[in-house]
């Protein structure tokens, strides 16, 4: 079988890193039990490495891995789209586990394909799909437009996962400085307005009473599972203010006004911090509309306060340097609601 | 198990008019935890606190809870009373049934309600007050006073006369200030110099203070009682212990075509310098930018001529590093660009200039020996036209305050001329002229009555040269008609402005200040040369314009601050802090930049984790500078700040007790 020119040179990179001893452990993907869905793999051995792929599928965010590694002082790898390391970036930047630590394996992202719409782009029929998707992540660059698949061609952004559609940051950022691009960088993406935020528009153009039936609805048919916090990259904190038996801010008993608490919670506690990786949307077994409330506030903070300003990287720095550098700059990063300021916009009147 | 008593309070009939006090204290007889209650006229009073004492004797009360007026107004005076009868102060509730309930509801049956519920959530929190116990802080004798103007000069005599050290930091080579720039000072014309300058020498003199001039303050760190101070002592290249100041070195200095500071540029003075004759330390500096030893390398005629040896080209800019307990910041003021406004032809006429040149223009010891001349060419002014509130009062384009100083100099500078140039013409074009203050409006009634000033109520609209004439079109806003002077000399009353670095200081020194720049007190009224930082206190015009009285008077309240302060070898702290739960704080440090007093930073903690020690970040609070804001608490996600006195535990149990 042929492999992708990404996945070889991630394989040899995992090799070396494993087997000189610079990291213990190579944050990745492989081949899962379903095709379409390659899972995180966790590689410790230099053998191990060919386990590792990168294909059209690896949508999952790996960031908060590194968050299982908080306590000891070896390095480990980490494979890192843009969303990867803007995540990486956050979790720096809140100072929960050191840059210097961190080897990132960047990879331009192209977008990653969601399973069931390329399914449905392309007409499979249920339970046809293993044998076709497979071919597909086989098959397919990850950076290619399209494919063919059951006969008939089908676009790659047919099957985008929707935070691809409205993804502005193929890359990592800049001030994570990369030590190893796997890729070349993905160009640019601007997605339109509507695709960014038509649907935040759309509740915000409801009434009162109807968004408040809108989120009534939704957060009455949350489990509380707790997954859409578990999977998220900047839920970083060692310790959740909603496991808090002691104060018991958020009361054990599934009910409406509980679950809105934690939801509410929640969102003021990803705000101006969600990387719009849209793990907690695809975690979510009852699709709750989880990222539109994020985004909503994004949206609001972006307009308050401007864009999250992102350090700029130092010139002309080795790569040995390159860390140390960046785990400066991050740390510094004047993230929104971060700042006492006596100018600070204050309009509410 | 818990024992909480409730004092239900009339206060007359502010409270008990409105609600029915004896219906609340029924009420709360049947909450959780309370053995006792009771309602009372006054319980502020002598045998009202008696009672409280006695209840919880009697009752052996675990709790207090007071329904009574804001706790702003007597939680300190229920504190005592709880604290004698043997309970913990701070075991101590306050409803405020007066501001929050009685004087803003009207008298019904809801308002009684809302008493019932206000004292629910006070007995729900004072149940899970926990006892709480004042730290105690040494307290560092010595004050730093920032800025050797007048202000400076009387908060740091006031100080050292008081018996503690002070240190007086000055960034210009002599102290003094704006004040040694005046000439006469309104109302009673006496000479500045006059008054300022024996004040000058006695701080200097005074063996209680340290005198640092030609030095900048870099960096404040630590608390009340407790900072920690690096000062900057600017390179004079001149060794002032050699130095005996007898002035041959400026005599000699061949670079003399400097513009003067001091002399608002009317002047001229050498590159090494004291800015003027009466300067204190009257020693010189050498302003390296103009030296021709540092601009060529060929010179040094002031080292030659020295009799003592003292000046040193080598010399380096050293780092003092201080420890204080107190801070008066005394930095004063800058003033108005008034090129800003085109129309007066500032910058583009040599002959329209502001107040400050004035006042060099008639002062004796000024450049002109005290003969109000021309700039232009030296020709005695017959028509001067003064203008009033140039960037003052002006929101469009100046600034929105009045400064507070001009209208009372421009009748001085009115009556300097008409004294000192016979015949002489003052004009003065006004918006409003403000005289309150002790004998002012009798001072500016003798400039319009006994010395002819004519006051114009109006704004000028052009300044234009015609001849060696300046014409000053205006319109007189009383008569309605235009009006048009033709002046020998114009001269702009520009308003009083923070200095330009002001936001820096108080950054640097940790306080705030308002949108102007002006240092924020920590109340306008009762609290009026403290800063919202414990232990840095204000004086003078970094607070807000004032004049010499109110200067000088605000600088002698800084000066009792910082003696009271001092008075006493420890100090109290609130205890009513922030606290970190270290097995808790992921070490985000959020709360660090959140906070207003510098009071969190970050602590390397030792911790076992799966069996291995590891150390790791979190974030500590310091009780000296923890001002009990809770900012830190809104801003943790992890809920792991708590703040003693209101716990996210009582805050819960405060609401719960309200909406549930």
């Amino acid at each position: 079988m042929t492999v992708n020119a990404v996945t070889e040179k991630l394989r040899q990179t995992a090799r070396d890193l494993l087997q000189s001893g610079q990291v213990g452990v190579v944050i990745g993907f492989e081949d899962g039990r379903f095709p379409g869905q390659p899972r995180p793999a966790f590689i410790r051995r230099a053998e191990d490495a060919d386990r590792l792929v990168w294909n059209a599928f690896c949508g999952a965010n790996l960031a908060k891995y590194v968050l299982d590694y908080r306590v000891g002082d070896g390095k480990i790898a980490v494979v890192a789209k843009g969303c990867d390391g803007a995540a990486l970036a956050r979790i720096i930047g809140d100072q929960q586990f050191p840059r210097q630590r961190l080897v990132v394996l960047a990879v331009g992202c192209p977008g990653m394909l969601d399973a069931g719409r390329v399914a449905d782009a392309a007409g499979l029929p249920d339970g046809a799909w293993d044998a076709a998707l497979a071919q597909v992540a086989a098959a397919a660059e990850p950076g290619a437009d399209g494919f063919e698949l059951n006969g008939k061609p089908v676009s790659r952004s047919a099957g985008l996962r929707p935070q691809c559609v409205r993804c502005r940051q193929p890359n990592v950022p800049a001030a994570l400085e990369p030590d190893v691009w796997l890729s070349e960088p993905a160009p640019e993406r601007h997605p339109s307005p509507d695709q960014l935020y038509g649907d935040v528009a759309a509740l915000e153009a409801m009434s009162v009473e109807e968004r408040g039936r809108f989120w009534e609805e939704a957060f009455s048919r949350c489990l509380r599972c707790f997954a859409c916090r578990n999977v998220c990259p900047v839920c970083d904190c060692r310790e959740c203010v909603l496991d808090d038996a002691q104060t018991r801010w958020l009361g054990k008993a599934v009910n409406l006004a509980e679950n809105q608490f934690f939801h509410l919670t929640r969102a003021m506690h990803v705000a101006g911090r969600c990387v719009g990786c849209g793990q907690c949307e695809e975690a979510c077994p009852v699709g709750l509309p989880l990222t539109v409330l994020y985004r909503k506030l994004s949206h609001d903070l972006e307009e308050l306060f401007g864009p999250v300003e992102m350090p700029a990287p130092q010139e002309g720095k080795a790569a040995a340097g390159a860390a140390e550098g960046a785990a400066a700059g991050l740390e510094k990063a004047e993230w929104a609601l971060t700042r006492f300021r006596l100018n600070d916009p204050d309009e509410f009147d | 198990m818990k024992r909480i008593g409730v004092f239900i309070c009339w206060c007359g009939s502010n409270i008990a008019g409105t609600v029915d006090v004896e219906k609340v204290a029924e009420a709360a007889r049947s909450m959780p935890g309370v053995v006792y209650a009771t309602d009372y006229k006054y319980t502020c009073s002598e045998p009202g606190q008696q009672m409280i004492k006695d209840a919880i004797r009697e009752q052996h009360l675990t709790g207090v809870v007071i329904g009574s007026c804001s706790p702003r107004m007597h939680e300190k005076t229920f504190r005592k009373t709880v604290e004698s009868a043997g309970l913990n102060p701070y075991l101590l509730e306050v409803a405020n049934l007066r501001e929050h309930c009685s004087w803003v509801h009207p008298r019904e049956e809801a308002t009684t309600r809302k008493a019932i519920d206000l004292v629910r959530a006070a007995v729900a929190k004072v149940a899970r007050n926990h006892p709480l116990h004042q730290g105690h802080i040494p307290v560092e004798k010595r004050a730093l006073v920032i800025g050797g103007g007048i202000a400076g000069i009387q908060a740091a005599l006031d100080i050292a006369e008081s018996g503690y050290e002070t240190v007086l930091v000055e960034r210009e080579p002599s102290i003094g200030g704006r004040m040694a720039q005046l000439d006469k000072t309104f109302p009673t014309l006496d000479c500045s110099a006059c008054i300022l300058t024996p004040k000058m020498v006695d701080v200097s003199r005074h063996d209680k203070v340290t005198l640092l001039t030609y030095s900048e303050v870099e960096k404040v760190e630590g608390y009340i009682g407790n900072f920690t101070v690096t000062v900057r002592r600017k390179a004079a290249y001149v060794d002032h212990s050699k130095c005996t100041g007898c002035g041959l070195c400026m005599e000699k200095c061949p670079a003399k075509k400097i513009p003067s500071e001091f002399e608002m540029s009317l002047g001229r003075r050498t590159a090494i310098y004291r800015p003027f004759p009466q300067a204190v330390p009257n020693k010189p500096v050498i302003d390296r930018e103009h030296c021709l030893k540092f601009k060529t390398g060929k010179c040094g005629v002031c080292a030659h001529f020295c009799p003592r040896g003292a000046i040193d080209y080598e010399q380096q800019d050293q780092r003092v590093t201080l420890h204080v307990g107190a801070i008066v910041v005394a930095t004063g003021y800058d003033l108005f660009d008034p090129a800003l406004y085109s129309e007066y032809g500032y910058g583009r006429y040599p002959d329209v200039i502001t107040g400050l040149h004035f006042e060099r223009l008639v002062n004796s010891s000024g450049p002109t020996g005290g003969h109000i001349v021309r700039p232009s060419d030296h020709k005695e002014p017959k028509n001067v036209v003064f203008i009033q509130c140039v960037g003052s009062r002006d929101e469009a384009k100046g600034v929105s305050y009045c400064s507070k100083i001009c209208c009372m100099y421009t009748a001085k500078h009115a009556i300097l001329l008409a004294e000192h140039v016979p015949g002489a013409h003052p004009y003065v074009f006004y918006m409003d002229v403000r005289t309150a203050g002790k004998g002012y409006e009798e001072f500016y009634k003798r400039a319009t009555e006994e010395f002819g000033a004519t006051y114009i109520r109006g704004r000028v609209s052009k300044v234009y040269p015609r001849g060696d004439k300046l014409v000053v079109r205006g319109e007189d806003t009383l008569l309605g008609k235009p009006v048009e002077i033709e002046a020998d000399l114009v001269v702009l009353a520009n308003a009083v402005v923070a200095r330009h670095d002001a936001a820096e200081v108080a950054r640097s020194v940790g306080f705030s200040y308002d949108g102007h720049h002006f240092f924020t007190e920590a109340h306008p009224k009762l609290a009026p040369v403290e800063t919202n930082t414990a232990g840095v206190f204000l004086a003078g015009v970094c607070q807000g314009p004032k004049d010499i009285p109110e200067t000088v008077a605000q600088a002698s309240a800084a000066a009792a601050k910082v003696v009271a302060l001092f008075s006493k070898d420890q100090m109290a702290t609130n205890p009513m802090t922030a606290q970190v739960d270290p097995a808790c704080c992921a070490g985000c440090m959020l709360c660090e930049p959140v906070c207003p007093y510098h009071a969190i930073r970050p602590e390397t903690i030792q911790e076992r984790v799966g069996g291995k020690a590891i150390s790791r970040q979190v974030a500590s609070v310091n009780e000296g500078l923890c001002q009990g804001c809770g900012a830190c608490t809104a801003a943790c996600r992890t809920g792991c700040i708590d703040l003693k006195g209101y716990t996210h535990q009582q805050i819960l149990a405060e609401v719960e007790a309200l909406c549930l």
